[in-house]
């Protein structure tokens, strides 16, 4: 048997060559003349069919050659009759195991020709699934909301043609004021018009609980700017909101530098300078380190090594008042990013056109 | 804001800077003064400040020697700005008919006055913050608005009817013509500047040509006055006009400081022997408004903060700023703001000062402890299984914008709809909000095939803007909206595989395994009444006998005015009600231990059937072993009788307690045969 798996293994790989069997000398001396002719006939068996067809004309119970030995064992002398009985007894399951080891030796073969009509050029390109991919404005800002509820933020949404009083008055920036310039607003009428930031969620969301809050509030911004690298009347902001006892402009900057640090990396270095924004006091510009010269200056930092990402501040006491928060009780801190900008910095985008025009080239690589 | 820095030093005590340039560049970016961009010009150094809107007392460079001082504790020199004997004899007639906008109004005359060029000092001083130098008269005035920040102007007193000023609101009617050479019609909103007969200059923002000074001018009237923010905001922006002055007043400037601005510019001009100062000074102040204090607990600081200061720390940046301390105990202040901090009106705004000039960076950066919201917020679960799904059948996500135009909509829904006009577009392609994805995914669309991409699956999720049936624009809803478009071959991603162009039957079979996911059974009908669809491949789809959408192949005469090669589907879909839905929870249901019976049944059906409305008939059997019907076959052709189809239907049969027999089978399969004969007039082939 060890034998026989040996060479199973090997007929795997090699074309099987047809050797004759081996006999032993003293079962040649006393071989039965069948036996020459039989090994003669099985040498030229190489099908399966063939192999029946050999095994009947010596095997069969009517017809086969050994069995007609057989039938004549009677017309011999008793003295003869023991060891010719013998001697075709040796030959039968000679011819047998002969007949049994050929068997595996032409499966074998046969196996080894369909393995080898299966064969196939691996290197051939795979069925591959033609999956489609979320817009790369998508892709940055579930990025960004994912970090946000790991620190146990949740996500809050808003219309995007909202009210004046949620766009600007309740966010400390009554009628006439100049920073509503800045924002060049697109009117649908009087009150209503295309919400320039996300922040009216904010008031919304404070309006219908009780602090304290945690949100981020992503969405599209409009702005009557005209198309440009780097300007478009709609983009997308991601704003944030901390309301509750106790909170701190400490606590802004250790939440914005941790996020900041999980977004880009934990080597990025982030800067907190005074600015304005109406609705918060004090408030701050952040920068990080430029993330594509760390600092040293290049063409996106305009060689200054800091990038601006995002604005921030607490929450101007007469935001709180307006929701019915109590600023003696309750403070808080708010930002707001653009998430068409972080995704122009993470993905070395340089136009800001390109993602509004939707080419399945582009759309693609995210 | 361009400040020299060899200018900024004249106010400085002492006037040497105890730090190096670029630490003084750091150091204004970090109290908040923003460096853009240096420059240097022989001995001095031109830095370009990014000055805030709330911050008008640095758009000059007393104001930011006053913040360079605080930071760097130097003390502020003002420039000599005291009272001017006038040694000639003059007289002018000055009144305020309207003190609300023009609080103040102080105004001194200049007699025998030479216009001629500015000495060099003075030219090379304006130059280097860029400002073109024009006469000595009116560089004078430019440079007392970039040394106190207060705009001045100089009027031609001869030129003036009846020599004396009225300030008051224009009529309607009247005109000016402007320095900039530009007729202007004004209206009574406007607070003009007037002799006795006519406006001859536009308050605060621009003086009129009639009035200008000259090389013939032998009297100057100057003006210093104080306008209210409000009134200079409004009619530069009726006018579309942006001055130095405008931008100054616009933000709030000074009222203490007119008096002080004109004997500053007197001193100048004498200085210059550029005429003599005469008369009596003028100052008209009806409107004088007292601020009042600010009270500022240490406490609030670190609430506020999270840093608690040193009260010697706080008074003295406070009085370095040019803040009064009124009162002062152990923790908490009383302080009075500068005149010229207008930005400045309750307790944080002075925590701000405080902390601004102490140093972002040196405040802890800590983490705040978590205050858990009373509820959840809502969220839409339903909008990320769809985008699994989307993607996962090929589609990109694609993002338009919401504008729109009723020409682009019409020619898609081949009529005009009422759609929401933004009432100040910047453009005429962002007229109107769109009402349908389409018109952006159409077009986008065509844009890929217009870069050489043939295999286009796009979705969109957006909101659209529907206007109220009332008419009154502030009726409007905002809907969600799910939109497709697809063209190419239906298995692009087998490259050996049969490449057949995508049919009906893909989208929808895409459609049905995202409601699928999302729990929903959505029914697709034959649709009508929808133009822009093959009338032969077009689906209105339901919930719940609700409609929510429509889903179809664009019809040929879009196709060829868009010029499409290639044949289009396309759906949208209202995501309203889905999202209204509760999300899908499973749950379990025991197996079986009885293996399901399938046996397919055959017939013949007239072509104009719909297997929707057979589907149905068949669920309406009254069989509860019935678990599943499918089409497995559909077969049309010459072997069939005229207007016939061949269909194959499996139904699989299947009860949770026992093994169903030959007979019970059997029995179900004639009951819905015979339903199908009765009601679709089948005929049942084997
Ligand atoms: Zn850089």
């Amino acid at each position: 048997m060890k034998k026989g798996r040996a060479f199973f293994i090997s007929s795997l790989f090699l074309p099987v060559r047809l050797s004759p069997l081996k006999m032993t000398t003293a079962m040649l001396e006393n071989a039965h003349p069948l036996w020459e002719q039989f090994r003669q006939e099985l040498q030229s068996v190489s099908s399966l069919g063939q192999w029946t067809q050999l095994r009947d004309r010596y095997l069969s119970r009517q017809r086969g050659l050994i069995t007609l030995e057989v039938k004549k064992l009677g017309r011999l002398s008793a003295e003869e009759r023991p060891s010719a009985g013998q001697r075709l007894n040796v030959l039968k399951v000679q011819v047998e195991k002969a007949l049994e080891n050929h068997y595996q030796l032409l499966k074998e073969q046969e196996r080894f020709r369909q393995l080898q009509s299966e064969r196939i050029d691996v290197t051939l390109p795979g069925y591959y699934p033609r999956r489609g991919r979320i817009h790369p404005l998508r892709r940055i800002q579930r990025e960004m909301e994912e970090i946000f509820m790991r620190m146990g933020f949740q996500v809050a949404l808003g219309p995007e043609l909202e009210w004046d009083y949620y766009n600007f008055e309740a966010l400390n920036m009554p009628p006439g004021h100049p920073a509503r310039d800045t924002q060049d607003t697109l009117y649908i009428t009087e009150n209503l018009l295309l919400r320039t930031h996300t922040s009216p969620v904010q008031i919304r969301t404070m309006q219908q609980q009780p602090p304290p809050v945690r949100i981020v509030v992503p969405g599209k911004v409009f702005r009557r700017d005209a198309v440009d690298a780097t300007h478009s009347p709609m983009f997308h902001q991601m704003e944030g909101l901390v309301v509750d006892a106790g909170i701190t402009f400490a606590d802004l900057k250790g939440t914005l530098e941790a996020f900041l640090k999980e977004l880009f990396s934990p080597q990025t270095r982030v800067r907190f300078q005074p600015s304005y924004f109406p609705f918060v006091e004090p408030g701050a510009e952040v920068v990080i380190s430029c993330i594509f010269c760390s600092g040293t200056g290049c063409r996106v930092c305009k060689q200054n090594g800091w990038i601006e990402v995002m604005g921030a501040g607490m929450v101007h006491p007469k935001v709180l008042q307006k929701v019915g928060y109590d600023p003696e009780t309750y403070t808080g801190f708010a930002w707001g990013m653009g998430i068409d900008r972080i995704a122009m910095l993470k993905y070395q985008i340089d136009d800001l056109r390109i993602f509004f025009e939707n080419d399945v080239r582009f759309l693609s690589q995210f | 804001m361009r400040i020299s820095l060899n200018w900024l030093k004249e106010y400085l005590n002492p006037p040497d800077l105890p730090v190096l340039e670029q630490e003084l560049i750091h150091r204004l970016t970090m109290i908040g003064l923003p460096v853009e961009s240096t420059e240097k010009q022989g001995d001095d150094v031109i830095l370009d400040l990014e000055i805030t809107t709330n911050r008008p007392d640095c758009l000059n460079h007393l104001g930011v020697a006053r913040e360079v001082a605080a930071q760097l504790e130097l003390s502020v020199q003002p420039p000599e700005s005291s009272h001017v004997v006038g040694l000639e004899m003059g007289k002018v007639e000055v009144s305020i008919e309207n003190p609300e906008e023009c609080p103040r109004y102080a105004a001194r005359l200049v007699k025998d006055v030479t216009v001629a060029e500015s000495p060099r000092w003075l030219r090379q001083r304006l130059e280097a913050v860029g400002q073109r130098p024009i006469n000595n008269l009116v560089d004078v005035t430019n440079y007392v608005l970039l040394e106190l920040g207060h705009p001045l102007h100089a009027f031609d007193y001869h030129k003036l009817q009846g020599g004396c000023i009225v300030v008051r609101l224009a009529r309607e009617g009247e005109t000016l013509q402007t320095l900039d050479g530009i007729k202007r019609a004004l209206d009574a909103s406007m607070l003009a500047i007037c002799d006795a007969s006519r406006p001859v200059a536009l308050a605060g923002i621009m003086g009129g040509t009639e009035s200008e000074i000259s090389t013939a001018t032998r009297t100057v009237l100057l003006e210093s006055a104080y306008f209210k923010p409000f009134s200079i905001r409004a009619t530069a922006k009726k006018l579309g006009m942006r001055t130095e002055a405008s931008y100054r007043f616009e933000r709030g400037a000074d009222p203490e400081i007119p008096v002080k601005a004109l004997n500053r510019a007197c001193r100048l001009i004498e200085q210059l022997n550029a005429g003599k100062t005469a008369g009596p000074l003028i100052d008209l102040y009806p409107g004088r408004v007292e601020r009042q204090p600010i009270r500022l607990r240490r406490q609030r600081i670190k609430q506020v903060i999270g840093v608690s200061f040193e009260p010697a720390f706080v008074e003295g940046l406070l009085t370095l700023l040019g803040f009064e301390i009124v009162s002062s105990q152990p923790e908490e202040w009383v302080v009075q703001p500068p005149t010229f901090r207008a930005d400045i009106e309750i307790e944080d705004d002075l925590v701000e000062e405080i902390v601004r000039h102490y140093g972002y960076e040196r405040i802890p950066s800590t983490y705040p402890s978590p205050g858990l919201p009373e509820k959840a917020l809502n969220y839409p679960r339903q909008e990320s299984v769809l985008i699994e799904g989307l993607t996962a059948s090929g589609f990109s996500e694609a993002v338009n914008y919401i504008f729109s135009t009723p020409v682009q909509e019409a020619e898609f829904w081949g009529e005009s709809r009422p759609m929401i006009p933004i009432a100040n577009p910047l453009t005429e392609e962002d007229s109107h909000l769109r009402t349908t994805l389409m018109a952006g995914l159409l077009t986008s669309l065509r844009r890929n095939f217009n870069y050489g991409n043939h295999e286009v699956r796009l979705f969109e999720i957006g909101k659209v803007f529907i206007p109220g049936t009332s008419g009154r624009l502030e009726d409007f809803r905002e809907s969600n909206r799910l939109g497709l478009v697809a063209s190419g071959v239906s298995y692009a991603a087998y490259w050996s595989a049969a490449r057949d162009e995508l049919n009906f039957l893909n989208i929808k079979g895409m459609l049905e395994s995202f409601f699928s996911e999302l729990g929903i059974e959505a029914d697709f009908r034959p649709a009508t009444g929808f133009g822009f669809l093959h009338p032969g491949v077009s689906a209105e789809l339901s919930i719940n006998e609700q409609p929510v959408g429509w889903a179809g192949e664009l019809h040929p005469r879009l196709k060829d005015s868009f010029k499409f090669v290639q044949r289009v589907f396309l759906a949208e879909l209202n995501l309203d009600p889905v999202y209204a839905l509760p999300f899908p929870e499973p749950f379990y249901e025991p197996l079986s231990r009885f293996p399901a019976v399938e046996r397919d049944i055959s017939f013949l059906i007239d072509k104009t059937k719909e297997y929707g409305k057979l589907k149905r008939a068949i669920k309406s059997v009254n069989c509860p072993d019935l678990k599943d019907i499918q089409l497995i076959d559909l077969y049309q052709g010459s072997r069939l009788p005229e207007g016939k189809v061949s269909l194959t239907i499996r139904l699989a049969f299947q009860n949770p307690e026992r093994t169903l027999t030959q007979q019970e089978v059997n029995q179900y399969c004639e009951s819905v045969l015979a339903l199908l004969r009765s009601r679709f007039a089948a005929e049942g082939r084997s």
